[in-house]
């Protein structure tokens, strides 16, 4: 599989679970993708900020324009109620599918 | 710094996202691309190479243009949130329309569909309407014409829509004299006239209208005037006044013809006035000034004059006590002419606007005779006489319906 279809299945997950401690904006979340992967997922711009928008639509998270002093302002996503719920989801069914993998693959192994 | 606004602006334009969003856009992913330069300086690149990296991964879209359709939804459908102000409604409209005409070039047999549908069924529902409210909210342009009535003789052992509505002179003039129930009686008869102009010779629908009958209908002249007092004295110059549907299908309405004399029967008259369209007394093309006199008149083909007469209610007067009160005067006439009277009858006062059966029944009846105008009856009744004072034709409901239908018609 491809980085970009690696992306597609996960992103929502990944994004997901970056905001759940505390809003956060689009190129922090970037930059945590990039860092907690150790360089090997990236999102730029042009991939991030659709899927943020999607899933804001979507009521999963919602942004909101923060003003601090001496800065420019800045637009923070948090996760919602409902995201929190679509989280454990998406955790509970991506733990399965990886343990799925590992089985098989530890198998193969055997 | 760079100034990424022009380059986002130009990848977004494709989107048509409302204007207030596409600014909140430009401004969160200006300031993504301003962090990401700064972080590729930091790290030691060139400006030149920042900045060409930095438009490189804005040109990773990949996933961007799959993930279009989310952004369009997103500005259609929610708030933006700060900086939507209120560029609001006009902005909102353009986006709509846009979307339309988007949609439509996808789908243009979707489109035409609907826009035959919407069309057929404005029109449709256009057309029910004008008939509808010309028939039966406001059939007539007559001033109060719930007070108006018309009387007819009416025999004891005859049905409720049977007896003779057309009267001598005599009566008239009775009505005229001897009532208490009335502010008003006039009558028409029918003269059809022999127009002759430079081309030759064609006939005319005429009707001869007593004194003050354009007073009683409180209808003015469209151009020129109605009849005056002056008209009906002896000797005075003959006139006539015009309906509108025939000026306009004989003269093309020219103003021009106003004032000017005609040859009708024989007569030299002046037209003096042009009426307005909705008003078609008698079905009438040409109205002319008549006076009745007593005794027995000679009227169209040689025949007594017989007259309908319309009566303008007394305020505070009931059509029952019209009624009575023309019977009372017509007794004495009956002594007189025997003959022109059933054994026992009394006048009736009907009220000129009357109709039978509830409003919705009669819609039905109107939606259904639009689709029956085409196929009228031989059956005769009164009923067209009463209403319309086309007392000269025989004709059925499926008649007074279609005279109904094209005086709406007329109208427009």
């Amino acid at each position: 599989m491809s980085e970009l279809e690696w992306k597609k299945v996960s992103a929502e997950l990944l994004i997901l679970s970056l905001v759940e401690a505390r809003p956060r904006h689009g190129y922090e979340i970037s930059k945590l993708i990039e860092q907690r992967s150790g360089g090997a997922v990236t999102f730029y711009v042009a991939s991030l900020y659709p899927l943020l928008y999607r899933l804001e639509k979507r009521g999963w998270i919602q942004g909101r324009w923060v003003e601090k002093s001496g800065q420019r302002r800045r637009r923070y996503y948090r996760l919602t109620s409902e995201g929190q719920k679509v989280l454990a989801s998406q955790r509970r069914g991506w733990k399965a599918f990886v343990e799925a993998v590992n089985r098989i693959t530890e198998a193969e192994h055997a | 710094m760079p100034d990424w606004s022009m380059e986002i602006s130009r990848r977004l334009s494709s989107l048509n996202l409302e204007s207030a969003r596409e600014v909140e856009i430009v401004e969160e992913l200006s300031q993504h691309l301003d962090d990401r330069y700064h972080e590729l300086i930091s790290s030691g690149a060139t400006e030149e190479d920042a900045r060409r990296a930095v438009l490189m991964e804005l040109n990773d879209g990949e996933i961007f243009a799959q993930e279009r359709p989310g952004v369009v939804h997103k500005t259609r459908g929610e708030p933006a949130g700060h900086g939507r102000g209120g560029q609001g409604f006009v902005a909102s409209l353009g986006q709509d329309l846009r979307y339309a005409l988007r949609q439509f070039q996808r789908n243009p047999g979707f489109a035409l569909v609907a826009i035959i549908t919407l069309g057929l069924g404005i029109g449709a529902s256009t057309a029910i309407f004008s008939v509808i409210d010309n028939v039966l909210l406001e059939p007539y342009p007559y001033k109060d014409v719930a007070h108006i009535i018309y009387p007819r003789v009416h025999g004891a052992t005859q049905g409720p829509d049977e007896g003779r509505q057309g009267f001598s002179s005599d009566e008239l003039l009775g009505f005229a004299q001897q009532n208490h129930s009335l502010d008003g009686v006039v009558g028409t008869a029918n003269d059809p006239v022999l127009y002759k102009h430079g081309a030759g010779v064609e006939w005319l629908y005429g009707a001869d209208m007593t004194p003050g009958s354009f007073e009683l209908f409180g209808m003015p002249a469209l151009y020129g005037r109605v009849f005056q007092a002056a008209d009906y004295k002896p000797g005075a110059p003959p006139v006539f006044v015009l309906r509108h549907k025939a000026w306009k299908a004989r003269f093309n309405g020219d103003p021009n013809v106003l004032n000017k004399v005609f040859v009708l029967n024989g007569t030299a008259r002046t037209l003096v006035g042009i009426m307005p369209p909705r008003f078609g007394w008698y079905d009438a093309d040409v109205w002319i000034p008549k006076t009745p006199h007593p005794g027995v008149s000679i009227g169209f083909a040689g025949l007594p004059e017989r007259w309908f007469v319309l009566g303008r209610l007394k305020h505070g007067v009931s059509v029952a006590q019209a009624s009575d009160d023309l019977t009372g005067i017509v007794k004495s006439l009956a002594k007189l002419r025997p003959q022109d009277y059933p054994a026992q009858f009394q006048i009736v006062a009907l009220p000129f606007d009357h109709s039978d059966g509830h409003l919705e029944s009669t819609l039905y009846t109107v939606l259904a005779a639009v689709g029956s105008l085409e196929q009228p009856r031989e059956k005769k009744s009164s009923r067209c006489a009463q209403c319309w004072g086309q007392a000269r034709r025989d004709c059925c409901g499926f008649c007074w319906l279609r005279v109904l239908y094209w005086q709406s018609v007329e109208r427009r």
